[in-house]
């Protein structure tokens, strides 16, 4: 961000702080499809529960401006507001931190005619080992693997260098294989499944 | 064998991520104007109402899990301390607002320094403001070695640390403590609040100096 739009986003910041509704849109404006993109995986596609929970998240956001301090970026801040507004919806809806079990069956969905409900199994299986994941580690997957975001768009919603990045996600990946790998007898169902 | 099974993990973990990728749709053609009301009426709930949380758990549909993190925010607290050398009641250091960038609940560290002369009371005050009435709050202040507490109670003069529970009324709430720094040198005192969850500590650093150097 240069200097000129980081002047505007100051001068937009405090104009939130002091109630200004106007200022906190055009703050948020640009994050809207990124956030989006995010409700709705947590709506699971449903577009007006995902608009109705984003909105939610933003008027936590406007709020609780009082309290951002500038000692991360607005971005990076926004983003904590809104995962964590978001957590407990995962929470429901996805259930609780998982042992894998049934993983091998339903990984391969070609595998049985009941795609929609394999497809569903598969939804919560992952949520299930991403909410086992520490969040920092989460975080990257979501936005990286799930949202598509580049490396460095998720540093900007971080707030950490891409380096950290990279090597936050290597390692999520690793703790995600290594709950699949647990599982012995769930890896051989899901070999019969795809090989 | 063991390559094999975590090549078929790797697999798995790939399909289950390639497969629940989030969908990119455009935002609904209502969602500004619907996001630009409910600011609107929020914006005015908060400048016209005093928060309480049975309200803003309706707004905002919160959950447990967030409550601490509420109760932080409607309490707004602003936590500080200024300390007071002798009877001179001259104020050294502001108060600091204690709100994070962070919505979750953490310890917070609010550092307050300033010198003082050895051997002299100093009196410090926390002061914590709040938005509403808070009961049960558990209280801590714990010194350094080299400062003591000034009491006349010998019980309490010998401690190093102080505890009790108590509550905070609506509005501005001032905790005064009287110590004395016996040694030169820096000198630290932790007061912690506790309360539903949420942790908040201040650390107030005294810097004691002989009297011609204070």
């Amino acid at each position: 961000m240069g200097e000129e739009q980081q002047h505007d986003e100051r001068a937009l910041i405090d104009a939130a702080r002091r109630g200004d509704v106007g200022a906190f849109e055009a703050l948020v404006r640009r994050h809207h499809h990124t956030l989006y993109r995010f409700a709705l995986g947590i709506a699971r596609g449903n577009e007006a529960a995902a608009a109705d929970l984003l909105q939610e998240a933003l008027v936590k956001a406007f709020l609780n401006i009082g309290r951002f301090e500038g000692r991360s970026s607005f971005s990076s801040w926004l983003w904590r507001i809104i995962r964590n507004e978001y957590t407990d919806e995962i929470r429901r809806s996805h259930g609780e931190p998982c042992s894998l079990e049934e993983v091998g069956e339903i990984a391969d969905p070609a595998a049985t005619p009941e795609e929609g409900s394999f497809a569903e199994e598969r939804r919560q299986i992952l949520w299930r080992m991403l909410t086992a994941l520490p969040q920092i580690f989460a975080d990257v997957v979501i936005l990286i693997e799930l949202m598509g975001l580049s490396y460095e768009e998720a540093a900007q919603y971080l707030g950490i260098p891409i380096g950290s990045v990279r090597s936050r996600l290597a390692r999520a990946r690793e703790r995600l294989v290594a709950m699949a790998q647990k599982e012995r007898e769930l890896s051989k169902g899901f070999l019969r499944h795809t090989q | 064998m063991k390559d094999e099974r975590k090549n078929q993990a790797e697999r798995l973990v790939a399909n289950l991520l390639s497969q629940e990728k989030f969908p990119v749709r455009p935002l609904p053609d209502d969602f500004e104007a619907t996001l630009h009301r409910r600011l609107i009426e929020a914006a005015e709930t908060a400048a016209h109402q005093p928060p309480s949380f049975v309200r803003w758990s309706a707004l905002l549909r919160l959950t447990a899990a967030a409550f601490s993190f509420i109760m932080v925010f409607l309490v707004g607290f602003m936590v500080g301390s200024t300390v007071q050398k002798g009877k001179t009641d001259e104020q050294t250091s502001d108060a600091c607002d204690l709100s994070n960038d962070s919505p979750t609940p953490t310890d917070h560290l609010v550092a307050a320094k300033t010198v003082v002369r050895r051997g002299e009371p100093v009196t410090i005050r926390l002061v914590y403001d709040s938005a509403q009435d808070i009961g049960k709050v558990r209280f801590m202040v714990v010194l350094d070695s080299g400062i003591r507490f000034r009491s006349n109670n010998p019980e309490i003069a010998t401690r190093t640390e102080l505890s009790w529970e108590g509550s905070l009324h609506a509005g501005r709430n001032e905790i005064p403590i009287v110590v004395t720094v016996d040694e030169a040198g820096e000198r630290t005192i932790r007061a912690h609040a506790q309360f539903n969850g949420t942790f908040l500590e201040q650390k107030v650093i005294l810097v004691a100096r002989e009297d011609n150097h204070a």
